[in-house]
């Protein structure tokens, strides 16, 4: 089935050679040397990796009715593109935007990230994985500097999110990445579930999702790993003077509140 | 099923709870008394402060001992007991 | 690898449990027969009596935690009769009694564990308190075989997406407030259909008769879901149908038809059925698994199952499935998991056995498994 999605896609972009890097529950990834419409070989000046571009693929889900399906495709794709264009204005690290073909599910868009030493893709969640695995009680590798601040600079990226009422919707450490291996500076990627709100409880799930994500994929250290993320989180509303200040309190508190019924929600049956 | 000796008074002592109800359970014989109270007692109350009941074995009878502030409070805890000891005295009935 | 067998009777070959259930509308009493031994396809657990008693509330209605701790107490012990009969087996010869410690409603799991504690004394076996949840998990892996799926955990009272890791179930999507089960429940009483045999049952029976998909809103967030917005978004559509109104939203936009009764159900479930398989699929990618095992009283859906097939298969992996034998709530899969837990020691004194509404998935130690 993965092989026939990859062929119809091919066939649908004959010219671009594709290799599949990926397979999402949503998405395919893949990445091409291919720019849509520069001629071979040229490529734009500002991107992290010349030459390489990722190009995401929504196939269409035979297990949902073709009309929800279609409608679903539609939105998640433009909006995020729209998002991506967004967030290059403001300045915040996220894959610059390419391309769009929205009926058809597809963006191309800028590649960030590089090889690990373990061969695997530098997304946050196989990076700690990696350290945890060469952790032990006297060399807590996982737990270094270099965490705290890459943990840090997450905080800091979903806060100027929120700081411009924008709610990524899917955090987790398979959706951040390290861009540079020198300075981890962390990236967070895959908007697609993505959206603008002003509302105090749309931030704060999106701060639940990935606290829950943590635990259940890093249990070891999740909970320094969380104190590092919002303490970036804290610093960067701090900075933005009253108003994020008061914003962060909104968050935190609504945050607290998600927690709880989480926890308190009675389970029937 | 088994004989039920209620006294609600309403006493002078310092103490909140000022209402009384006692019931005193005979079984058929002290094992099944002994059984009766662990089945009954491990649940914990929900308004501890104003609600205690206690059980006491005294050879083949049951004795439990409510006292809470109002005859309400006592009235609900005593009907969820009166509850589970039908269950228990079946579970005598069919398997003893 | 766990030793299954550090507490077995010395020249016993087998171990024999029974199991009660009564956390919700429905009261089950099982016995399972366990060989000696780790559990695999060529030792499978035997399945020596599976006995049922549901309450329905009447139609329009949700069933009462007060109602449903009567029904259960009229029936307990008939039904521990019952399972006994059926199994044929002696008490003499059993090793524990379990029973669902939670979560669930307080006085139906109440009124249950008290017929437990007075079983445990007169046969003076040990007790072994059992969530409700991983009761589900590990019948569901016992039946189907699947080894180690990621479990969509959906009932009347839990939406839950589970994998297992480091000897806990952990949950990693959930819903952020009503259940599924909740969901459709109140869509039939809004609808005013029978509760009998089950709300989602009758919900599914109209479904199918539905063809034209009226939107709704989608809500997905990450792995978890949100579900209370869409079921009032749909009771407003129902209550707009049956008061004649005449918006445009409520004819087709295509053929121009009037939305009907059986269109709605099947626009819900469409939508949160598909909602429910792409929470899914996000886990299944992030834990890099393709089995899904599919366990709760909504897995039953048979819409569901298909829909979560075809996810599956287009992910080269499979789906596995109950039927409503076990994933309908049921005693047989607490006297299992309570077998498991006490065949590696687990086993509860009487002043620990008091019922927990809000027993959580990953509080449970998992000691019978270490893969």
């Amino acid at each position: 089935m993965r092989d026939q999605i990859v062929d119809d896609l091919q066939l649908r972009i004959p010219t671009v050679p594709l290799r599949l890097i990926s397979q999402g529950a949503e998405a395919l990834i893949f990445m091409t040397n291919q720019h849509p419409y520069l001629p071979a070989g040229v490529n734009p000046c500002d991107v992290d990796n010349p030459g390489k571009y990722i190009i995401k693929y929504r196939p269409p889900k035979p297990y949902r009715h073709p009309k929800l399906d279609k409608r679903i495709t539609a939105t998640r794709t433009s909006s995020e593109a729209k998002l991506l264009h967004k967030l290059y204005q403001l300045g915040v690290k996220a894959p610059k935007l390419i391309a769009i073909d929205a009926p058809n599910g597809l963006i191309w868009m800028e590649f960030l990230g590089y090889q690990l030493p373990d061969m695997r893709y530098s997304s946050l969640k196989n990076w700690l994985w990696l350290l945890e695995r060469e952790s032990d009680r006297d060399h807590p590798v996982a737990l270094a500097d270099n965490v705290k601040d890459c943990c840090n600079g997450i905080g800091r990226s979903i806060g100027v999110l929120h700081l411009h009422g924008i709610v990524h919707g899917d955090l987790t450490t398979s959706n951040i990445v390290l861009t540079d291996e020198a300075t981890l500076k962390p990236s967070l990627i895959d908007f697609g579930l993505s959206s603008y709100s002003g509302l105090p409880e749309d931030r704060a799930v999106d701060l639940y999702v990935l606290e829950r994500a943590l635990k259940s994929t890093h249990p070891v250290y999740a909970e320094k790993y969380w104190e590092w993320i919002l303490d970036g989180y804290h610093d960067v509303h701090e900075e933005d003077g009253k108003r994020g200040r008061k914003k962060y309190s909104e968050t935190i508190s609504r945050f607290k509140e998600v927690r709880m019924r989480g926890r308190k929600r009675t389970m029937i049956g | 099923m088994s004989t039920v000796v209620s006294t609600a008074t309403s006493s002078a002592t310092p103490t909140p709870l000022t209402h009384t109800l006692e019931f005193k359970i005979p079984f058929e014989n002290e094992k099944q008394s002994i059984i009766a109270k662990n089945s009954l007692s491990p649940d914990p109350l929900l308004k501890p402060d104003e609600l205690k009941v206690s059980f006491s074995n005294d050879g083949n009878v049951l004795k439990i001992t409510f006292r809470g502030t109002s005859d309400r409070m006592i009235r609900v805890a005593a009907n969820n007991i009166m509850d589970n000891l039908k269950t228990v005295l079946e579970c005598f009935e069919v398997f003893d | 690898m766990v030793d299954m067998d550090a507490f077995a009777k010395p020249g016993k070959p087998y171990y024999l449990a029974l199991g009660m259930e009564g956390s919700a509308n429905k009261l089950g009493v099982g016995v399972i027969k366990h060989h000696l031994g780790p559990l695999d396809e060529n030792n499978r657990a035997e399945i020596l009596a599976n006995v049922r008693s549901t309450y329905n509330a009447p139609p329009g209605q949700g069933f009462l935690p007060r109602d449903t701790a009567r029904h259960h107490r009229n029936w307990v012990v008939r039904l521990v009769e019952k399972a006994l009969k059926d199994s044929g087996v002696k008490v003499s010869d059993l090793d524990c009694l379990c029973f669902t410690q939670g979560p669930g409603m307080g006085a139906p799991l109440q009124s249950v564990v008290v017929a437990a504690r007075t079983l445990s004394q007169l046969w003076e076996l040990p007790l072994v308190g059992v969530n409700h949840c991983i009761g589900h998990i590990e019948m569901g892996r016992e039946i189907t075989g699947a080894r180690n799926p990621v479990v969509l955990y959906v009932s009347g009272g839990n939406t839950q997406v589970i994998a297992y890791s480091r000897q806990r179930y952990r949950i990693f999507g959930e819903t952020l407030d009503i259940a599924i089960g909740n969901c459709l429940d109140r869509f039939a009483r809004t609808l005013h259909i029978p509760n009998d045999p089950s709300p989602g049952y009758n919900i599914e029976q109209l479904a199918r008769k539905g063809k034209h998909l009226v939107e709704l809103p989608y809500t997905v967030k990450g792995m978890d879901l949100s579900m209370s917005g869409i079921l009032e978004y749909v009771d407003g559509l129902a209550h707009d149908l049956f008061s004649g109104k005449k918006s445009k939203y409520l004819y087709d936009e295509e053929d121009g038809e009037r939305i009907t009764v059986e269109d709605l159900c099947f626009s819900l479930q469409e939508n949160l059925f598909s909602m429910l398989v792409e929470i899914t699929e996000r886990a299944m990618a992030h834990v890099d698994s393709n089995q899904v095992l599919i366990v709760g009283g909504v897995g039953c859906n048979e819409r569901l199952q298909e829909m979560m097939g075809i996810m599956a298969g287009d992910r080269n992996g499979s789906i596995y499935a109950t039927d409503e034998r076990f994933c309908i709530d049921n005693g047989i899969m607490i006297a299992h998991a309570g077998l498991l837990a006490y065949r590696v020691g687990y086993g509860n004194e009487l002043e620990d056995t008091v019922c927990r509404q809000k027993f959580r998935t990953d509080e449970v130690y998992v000691k019978w498994r270490d893969d």
